[in-house]
């Protein structure tokens, strides 16, 4: 993980006029568009909501991914950095933790005010904050992997997306599951047991593939 | 045909598919020019 | 004998024999496992004779599996030992596991619906067949994508592995979350009881859908072999000498 690669991915974002911002918007009119499609019940929109929300995350998340490493590439960055001294592990580390910053945590605190058009206990949000907090390392680095592999490609918005589906429904599965347990057991219930394990096993995995894929990109 | 009973139609197309799909997969390889 | 096949001469020399052999095998387990499914064997206490869509369904669910496994094997030593024959071989395996995974899913939903008057259900071992279906689409994406082949061998069998490593992890979260969701009840068609005359069928098309894979994988990899081979010959054509003179 560096530091000052982080820092740069920051700084590009922040002066990108907003373009960070393309999950979080879609994340608001995923969930928008699902309570206008239910029929704006409370009633009936508070069973699903963990569930709506997760999917929110996951979907808006698949959006962002393909262009992580889209820029990189396309200027010339990405090959810079595979001639210094950086390794592509260390680069993929820094991309995914970047990735977190920008993409994640504003999720994380938007989930409570998506859980609000919701009507949802106060128990419900906080148990979606924590589930996704816990997923959030598996979700970045699954979607860096991705990345990785389509580096450099143009249009491969849709694949990125098949790639990452089939390691995302861990995730999706134990990560509603773990709001429906927090509200009764905390954060002792199994399922962010699970989540952390998924986490810890996704980026023992993930973060040298997408290494991987970056050197087999750039070749 | 064989006296399946009324599922008879499940279990056809269960094979007929089967046989169709199989048959595409055979038909690709042996076009296949392996010049030996 | 994965290091002694690796030479392209001696995988030839192998799949010369190989083929046909798996060919014949499969032919007669057809032909055998056909008769029994479908004739010799008895219709099922519970399930009647839809019980017989098991003697599909199963083999093509296990050629599925077995078809994805042997893809990864090849993406590691494709990895590892960058070699054109495990390039070959991981790909060769990928369209008929894409086409087994689909006919266990079609199988699958026509056991269910005269079961439990239902074509899909959201059971763990369904989805699970479905997920691997989609790591087969993307699989056989990243080759259709990419142009330059050996790249793409080389994501693709980056890929491949990741898949892999998750299977067991999806597969388990599947399994559970299906616990969660369905009553206890809903479970797939289960193999009814174990006896000989269920198991003869079953195992016959078992070893002809087997073969079968076998074969088809063996066809395809001896092509792209030989194509490889012909390639590089047209590229290096042997150094001509002409003499031109000769001083006595």
């Amino acid at each position: 993980m560096n530091m000052s690669l982080i820092k740069r991915d920051l700084k590009l974002a922040a002066r990108s006029g907003g373009a960070w911002l393309l999950g979080l918007a879609f994340f608001m009119v995923f969930l928008t568009l699902t309570a206008i499609a239910l029929g704006g019940d409370a009633n009936v929109m508070r069973p699903l909501a963990p569930a709506l929300i997760w999917l929110a995350v996951i979907l808006s998340a698949m959006l962002s991914f393909s262009s992580v490493f889209m820029s990189d590439y396309a200027d010339g960055t990405l090959e810079q950095l595979k001639l210094s001294k950086i390794s592509m592990l260390s680069l993929c580390a820094s991309k995914a933790a970047a990735y977190f910053i920008m993409a994640i945590a504003p999720l994380i605190i938007a989930a409570p005010i998506a859980a609000l058009a919701f009507d949802l206990p106060s128990q419900v949000v906080w148990g979606i904050c924590f589930s996704l907090f816990f997923a959030a390392p598996a979700l970045s680095v699954y979607g860096i992997f991705a990345s990785a592999v389509m580096a450099g490609r143009g249009a491969s918005g849709f694949l990125v997306i098949l790639i990452t589906a089939p390691f995302l429904i861990p995730l999706l599965i134990f990560g509603v599951a773990a709001v429906d347990s927090y509200v009764q057991t905390g954060l002792s219930a199994p399922e962010f047991r699970a989540l952390a394990g998924l986490s810890l096993i996704g980026s023992a995995i993930g973060l040298p593939a997408a290494a991987a894929a970056l050197n087999a990109n750039l070749e | 045909m064989l006296e399946f009973g009324k599922d008879a139609i499940f279990i056809w197309g269960a094979y007929g598919i089967s046989a169709a799909v199989i048959g595409g997969l055979i038909l690709r390889a042996a076009l296949m020019k392996p010049h030996d | 004998m994965i290091s002694y096949l690796a030479n392209p001469k001696r995988y030839l020399r192998f799949a010369r024999y190989a083929t046909p052999v798996f060919g014949i095998v499969a032919a007669i387990g057809f032909v055998t496992g056909l008769y029994l499914a479908l004739l010799a064997s008895p219709e099922d206490y519970q399930q009647g004779h839809t019980v017989r869509i098991m003697y599909v369904h199963v083999p093509a669910a296990w050629c599925a599996q077995m078809a994805y496994t042997a893809l990864a094997m090849a993406s590691l030593v494709s990895f590892i030992w960058r070699h054109t024959l495990a390039d070959i071989a991981a790909r060769a395996f990928a369209v008929p596991g894409a086409a087994f995974t689909f006919l266990a899913l079609v199988t699958g939903s026509l056991w269910g619906k005269p079961t439990w008057n239902t074509y899909w259900q959201w059971d763990g071992r369904m989805t699970s067949v479905l997920i691997l279906l989609f790591i087969y689409i993307a699989y056989l994406a990243i080759w259709a994508i990419i142009e330059d082949k050996k790249h793409a061998a080389r994501l693709a069998s980056i890929f491949a592995m990741v898949g892999f490593i998750n299977i067991p992890i999806i597969k388990f979260s599947v399994d559970w979350w299906n616990s969660l969701h369905q009553p206890a009840t809903f479970s797939s068609p289960g193999a009814p009881g174990s006896s000989s005359e269920i198991l003869l069928p079953l195992m016959t098309m078992m070893v002809a859908y087997t073969a079968l894979f076998g074969w088809l994988s063996l066809r395809q990899i001896t092509t792209e072999v030989l194509r490889a081979q012909s390639a590089r010959k047209r590229q290096n054509p042997g150094a001509k000498v002409t003499i031109e003179a000769v001083d006595a």
